[in-house]
């Protein structure tokens, strides 16, 4: 809570045109907003060229920030905002949707992942991979970015009821997943 | 992101022990209301299996944290973001508004209490002054007969612009002519700072021609205190 107030106060300050708030909101919150982003778009230099954006749009629109939410949620926010886009751009270009294809790169079992099928969480990580987008995007926000709820809704831009069914399903392809890999966790 | 014939249907409403499956993760977390915690609590009392469930989610959990913590931040992030901040409108803006200021100060500060009284006065005509020129020179530039082409909404919006602050001592005729001789149009303004909006040319101009028509601008320091490119959708 006193990391959240520290960041409205920087927040705050950057509106009024204080440089020095905002590098100092960048070096607090660097570090999530770049691993969400990496983690969404599986791109390292995609993410570093999206974060970018991302503080750059802090810097021209701080004003805007109401407050009523807790300032890491309107950050990954608007970092999910930018990945969305990102994402579509990439589809458009190539034609391909990477949902598909890391589906399809699940299913063929590189050495590598063979020789990992004995590590529980080997397993898992692989599995995940299988996961489109979406599913990994609110995997991490909950368990990661430790976002509640309602704060996943606000940032996906989806009502409460749908992030929950939403996690279900993650949660229900990632147990498929595995099974196809041979490992039952017995649940659903 | 995911593919419409891939997702599956949610807004279906879930059966009872899915809607339980589905909070665990937030069970894990901590970041679950009282209301729901109490929800999974009394369900697990009545279906020991949730037990095995809230194992799993801190698997998830675990390997998710993992995976985030294996990602080291990006390098020369800062000064990135540092290079592109000093490109932005807004910092440029900041930094006039900031050496006009310091100016000001410097002036003042050598000043007598009884003195500052009267440069205040003197400043807030200046100003007053300053707007009424400006102003008639914006409403002097909008009358077609003179300038159309500031006239037509495409004049905001088409070309390539400027943003511009005008020498507060600057007399309105010698600007007028200044603007008028390049075909410069001022479009829209006083914005914050004091900053106008000025149309260089009807054309989308290349970078270095951007930056020629900036230079012809600055060349006038006696009119000019200000000039940088700006979008063309302000």
């Amino acid at each position: 809570m006193e990391a959240a107030s520290d960041d409205r106060a920087l927040i705050k300050a950057i509106a009024g045109g204080d440089a020095k708030a905002l590098e100092r909101l960048f070096a607090r919150n660097q570090t999530r907003v770049f691993r969400y982003l990496t983690r969404v778009v599986r791109n390292e230099a995609v993410a570093e060229e999206l974060m970018n954006e991302v503080f750059l749009s802090v810097w021209q629109g701080a004003a805007r920030y109401e407050g009523r939410s807790e300032p890491a949620t309107w950050l990954i926010s608007i970092a999910h905002n930018k990945a969305v886009s990102s994402l579509r751009k990439r589809r458009e270009v190539s034609g391909i949707d990477e949902d598909t294809s890391a589906q399809i790169e699940d299913d063929a079992d590189t050495p590598e992942v063979t020789s990992q099928k004995n590590d529980k969480a080997a397993q898992m990580r692989a599995a995940m991979q299988g996961l489109s987008s979406e599913h990994r995007e609110i995997l991490d926000l909950v368990y990661y970015q430790e976002q509640s709820i309602s704060e996943v809704a606000e940032i996906l831009g989806i009502p409460e009821a749908t992030v929950k069914t939403r996690m279900f399903y993650a949660r229900k392809k990632l147990s498929g997943l595995l099974k196809a890999r041979g490992v039952d966790r017995g649940w659903p | 992101m995911m593919t419409s014939k891939s997702m599956p249907n949610e807004s279906e409403i879930l059966p009872e022990a899915d809607e339980i499956a589905a909070l665990l993760p937030w069970y894990v977390s901590g970041k679950i209301s009282a209301a729901d915690k109490a929800r999974v609590e009394a369900y697990a009392e009545s279906h020991p299996e949730v037990r095995g469930h809230i194992a799993l989610a801190r698997d998830e959990a675990d390997v998710i944290f993992a995976d985030n913590q294996s990602i080291p931040p990006p390098r020369a992030a800062l000064e990135r973001l540092h290079a592109s901040v000093a490109r932005s409108p807004r910092a440029r803006l900041h930094s006039v508004q900031a050496s006009v200021v310091d100016r000001l100060g410097t002036w003042l500060g050598g000043f007598a209490p009884r003195q500052l009284a009267y440069a205040g006065l003197a400043a807030a005509v200046l100003i007053a002054v300053q707007s009424l020129s400006l102003g008639s020179l914006l409403k002097n530039q909008s009358n077609p007969a003179n300038f159309t082409v500031a006239n037509k909404p495409e004049a905001r919006t088409s070309g390539t612009f400027a943003l511009v602050a005008f020498q507060p001592a600057a007399p309105a005729s010698t600007l007028s002519a200044f603007l008028a001789d390049n075909n410069f149009v001022i479009v829209d303004g006083p914005k914050a700072g004091g900053m106008y909006r000025v149309r260089v040319n009807g054309k989308v101009l290349t970078g270095p021609e951007t930056e020629a028509a900036l230079t012809k601008l600055k060349s006038r320091a006696d009119l000019i205190a200000f000039a940088s490119s700006a979008p063309a959708v302000p």
